[in-house]
């Protein structure tokens, strides 16, 4: 089940909520909430929830298991053992193919290549439980008693399949003793409905778009001119952002309505300055997650600079990696990893200062731009077709009548897209509170708007989401 | 430092209201089956069903996702809510010119007397000019692209996209089915274009990317064994091209399309045709049809703008004033036969499906007797759905006419034409069938 789906919004959301308003204690909230989480999760299959299943159960028992060690050696190897067996269960699932696929291709063998499906969601709720586990290791949080409990943390139906990675730490008190605040209940609410609707009506629109210029086959790429690469790719740009932010937005909202509070995913990483600046900005809990967990236990920058570089290229391998077991992912980390090692040991922080602030702005919009046409196409060839297309190496021409057509038809869409994707409808948003505080025309327009527009944007995410046949959210494959 | 305020309790208390209402009222919405819709009048289609249990589909997450799709799908008042999203999608752009779908891929198509196509080989000859020029209806102006989908002027056309391997296939199979019914019976063959072809100026669909059409249809014809009388009618249609010929939300012709094109092969086979005049014609869901492109465009407004009207031309041999009359015989897929009327004016029909008034619709097989005739003379037409206005044309010529429909048939042409005694046999088929990889088997399979 998706959360940009009829049957979640208009269904499982109400009774969900409705659930968590009518029963009186936590507990009972929480047996609710677990219920409903295995059930959503169960969607796609219930076999996947015995995977789920599992892998809490060994994180469950190798925190007790840190937590009871009188030794740090024995502290370490649990820690090894519970980490290594969750990597391992996300090695053979999410890598097993791939990395048989390309020894079969350099050495003949194996013959065969077992087809194993990806369970949803598997690399969010591992990083999940690695994150819980490394944190009892540390001593930063205490070993959860209760499966059930741990359970409901890694099963959350919020975050589960789709992110945020939200640690443990930042959910805990909550899920003993949530209680749920008016003020929040409201955010909650605007916070769902804009993401419902910047998921059903701007991203889908935008794939729509994309879909006609970025294509899946090779002939039909390479007849694509250079401009209909480039807005292919713009429109991708805006898409995968809309997307992934929308569904952060939903789960956040949702969380709020519940009393449980998610960390911010997303901080409008399209206005950055540098690469260094957009990694701050963009999936804030995956980039966290590899600083907190990968990149500082390994040293971090408290070394020399070639370690640095080392550590840097590792934590971007393994990001890379992390998106999808395919080379054009790999690609796309190494590739942050190289501009990132570029900002810090080329220009430095007085070489960034140097550029004038439009020329940093453009320059990031333009690598991140190039980044997700690495990131779109995890076919090698294809991905060779666009970018020569994108610098008119295919022999087609600057534009098409098709093209400029395209363009023409989606003109307002576009541009509404793009302002969504800073963060001016949040200061109008301030502007029109401030002026409404004195009460009076202000006043009642903020208020008017502060009640009406949740309604309104779910209703418009409605209408779209009936004849809408392309729904999927990108980061369902991670 | 002044404190952030936020909204007051009175206004967060309305807003969870209002918001808790709308959804309320969605889910209650969602939960009334009997209000559900089956059928998409306007899409054409059964809508998703209820899908059935087993453990196989509960385990694969199968009967979950079919639930999925049969909420969403069946979600009372789906079409004023699509309607509604489709009056705002219109509003994305500048969309007085739009295209929908995917870009054209296509091979070029090959020059005939030329073993290798030339991207830059000039235009074949042009016609000669008829004595009195007849009004060009030629649409000049940019349209509105959806996807393969060209609309202007409240018109929408069907892209094309040329393949040489699969009209070297069709080709191959035409030809063998003429090797196979051997020289007593003419064989014809007839390809129809769409609208686009004949329609719009040819620096519109080219700047598209699409392909020529009408020089597709010459190198299929330039294939052909010399035996095979081609019937080209890109000309004729274009002749015509000021006059209601193709609809503008369907991706088929007219009858009135159908008559030039019977008239060409009249030309081509050396008798005379009938003229428009003597036949009667009645009008069926004026002002009303929304055909396939309506749908496949996304519902555009600009087609609903402009909805068609269904022309039909009653053939001379049948009755035209007697609805209760049954003049020709179908046989379903299934086995299942009727007495059916070749201009269904039996019963009302829904707005989007008036294209089904003509012949039985695509039938594996349908014939008609002509009464007034008795000289043994007997026409097969293998055909598609473009095929279907054309066979009233026809039957007037012959005593008996017989047409099958070469995507629902499973008989082979040659075995056909000795078990009827037939002495000609036309090959209708819509050029983007003939060159699409979909029915390379089936015309295999017909011209054994």
């Amino acid at each position: 089940m998706v959360f940009s789906s009829m049957l979640f919004v208009f269904l499982f959301l109400p009774a969900n909520l409705l659930s968590q308003v009518l029963l009186p204690s936590p507990k009972a909230k929480n047996i609710a909430m677990l219920i409903f989480s295995l059930a959503f999760y169960s969607w796609a299959g219930p076999r996947y929830l015995l995977l789920l299943v599992g892998m809490v159960f060994i994180c469950w028992a190798g925190a007790i298991l840190i937590q009871m060690s009188d030794t740090q050696g024995r502290r370490r190897l649990w820690l090894c053992v519970t980490v290594g067996l969750c990597l391992l269960i996300l090695g053979v699932f999410k890598y097993l193919g791939f990395i048989l696929g390309n020894v079969q291709s350099l050495f003949g063998v194996p013959k065969v290549i077992p087809q194993i499906v990806l369970p949803i969601g598997i690399s969010f709720y591992t990083f999940q439980l690695i994150s819980y586990v490394a944190d009892v290791y540390r001593g930063q949080v205490q070993a959860q008693q209760s499966y059930w409990q741990l359970l409901l943390y890694a099963s959350l139906f919020h975050q589960c399949i789709a992110g945020p990675i939200v640690r443990y730490k930042d959910v805990q008190s909550d899920l003993l003793r949530r209680r749920t605040r008016p003020e929040e209940i409201s955010a909650g609410i605007s916070r769902f409905a804009v993401g419902l609707a910047k998921k059903a009506v701007l991203a889908n629109g935008c794939a729509a778009v994309a879909d006609q210029l970025l294509l899946m086959d090779q002939t039909a790429m390479a007849a694509i001119p250079a401009m209909g690469v480039l807005l292919g790719a713009v429109v991708f740009t805006m898409q995968i952002y809309l997307d992934f932010s929308a569904y952060s937005d939903m789960a956040i909202g949702m969380g709020l309505m519940c009393g449980l509070h998610y960390r911010e995913n997303f901080d409008y990483p399209y206005m950055s300055g540098s690469i260094t600046e957009f990694w701050r900005r963009w999936h804030i809990s995956l980039s966290s997650f590899f600083r907190d967990y990968v990149y500082i236990p390994m040293g971090g920058s408290r070394c020399g600079a070639v370690r640095q570089l080392f550590n840097l290229l590792v934590v971007w391998f393994l990001t890379g990696m992390w998106h999808g077991a395919s080379w054009n992912f790999i690609l796309w980390g190494l590739y942050f990893g190289l501009l990132l090692a570029v900002e810090r040991f080329v220009l430095g922080p007085e070489g960034q200062r140097w550029l004038p602030q439009v020329l940093r702005h453009g320059g990031v919009l333009i690598l991140v731009t190039f980044s997700w046409i690495i990131f779109k196409f995890t076919d090698m060839g294809l991905l060779g077709t666009a970018v020569k297309g994108l610098f008119g190496l295919n022999h087609n021409g600057f534009t098409s009548g098709a093209v400029s057509l395209l363009f023409k038809n989606n003109l307002f869409f576009l541009i509404f897209s793009a302002i969504a994707c800073t963060p001016l409808g949040r200061w109008l948003r301030s502007g029109l509170r401030a002026m409404g505080e004195g009460g009076g025309l202000f006043g009642a327009i903020d208020a008017a708007w502060d009640v009406l527009h949740p309604a309104v944007l779910l209703i418009l995410a409605a209408m779209a989401l009936v004849g809408d046949s392309y729904n999927p959210f990108l980061y369902f494959q991670f | 430092m002044k404190k952030k305020r936020g909204p007051s309790r009175a206004v967060i208390g309305v807003k969870v209201i209002v918001f808790g209402s709308v959804l309320a009222a969605m889910c209650i919405l969602g939960l009334l089956v009997f209000l559900r819709p089956t059928v998409s009048v306007v899409e054409k289609r059964q809508l998703t069903a209820f899908p059935e249990f087993t453990w196989e589909g509960l385990w694969d997450g199968s009967f979950f996702s079919g639930i999925d799709a049969w909420y969403a799908d069946t979600y009372p008042m789906r079409e004023e809510l699509i309607d509604a999203q489709q009056s705002m999608e219109s509003r994305y752009g500048l969309r007085g010119t739009q295209l929908v779908g995917g870009s054209m891929t296509a091979d070029a198509v090959p020059v005939p007397g030329q073993e290798t196509a030339d991207p830059n080989a000039t235009p074949g000859p042009t016609p000669e000019p008829t004595p009195e020029p007849l009004p060009d209806g030629t649409v000049h102006t940019p349209g509105e692209f959806y996807g393969s989908i060209y609309i202007t002027e409240g018109a929408a056309y069907g892209l094309y996209g040329f393949s040489q391997s699969n009209a070297d296939a069709y080709v191959a199979a035409m030809n063998q089915v003429y090797q196979n019914i051997g020289d007593k019976v003419d064989m014809y063959v007839m390809n129809v274009p769409l609208s686009s072809a004949i329609m719009l100026d040819a620096d519109v669909w080219q700047d598209m990317g699409c392909s020529d059409e009408g020089a597709a249809i010459e190198y299929i014809n330039s294939q052909l064994d010399p035996g095979i009388h081609a019937v080209p009618i890109c000309d004729t249609l274009r002749e015509h091209n000021a006059e209601y010929v193709y609809f503008r939300t369907d991706h088929h012709w007219t009858q009135l399309g159908a008559y030039y094109a019977y008239r060409k092969f009249c030309e081509v086979k050396g008798i005379t045709p009938h003229e428009l005049d003597q036949f009667t014609m009645r009008e069926f869901g004026a002002g009303r049809y929304l055909g396939t492109y309506y749908t496949s465009a996304d519902r555009a407004p600009v087609l609903a703008m402009n909805p068609d009207t269904v022309q039909a031309w009653y053939p001379m041999c049948v009755n035209a004033n007697d609805s209760n009359d049954r003049d020709m015989h179908l046989v379903e897929s299934d086995g299942t036969e009727y007495d059916w009327r070749i201009i269904n004016d039996m019963y009302e029909m829904t707005d989007g499906a008036w294209y089904f008034v003509f012949s039985g619709t695509d039938q594996p097989f349908c014939s008609l007797h002509n009464p007034d005739l008795h000289d043994g003379s007997a026409v097969m037409l293998v055909k598609d759905s473009f095929g279907n206005p054309f066979v009233p044309w026809l039957v007037d010529h012959y005593e008996y006419t017989y047409w099958v429909d070469y995507r629902y048939t499973e008989n082979t042409v040659s075995q056909m034409v000795q078990d009827y005694g037939v002495q000609d046999v036309i090959f209708e088929t819509a050029t983007f069938n003939a060159t699409d990889n979909m029915y390379n088997d089936t015309f295999r399979r017909i011209g054994s």
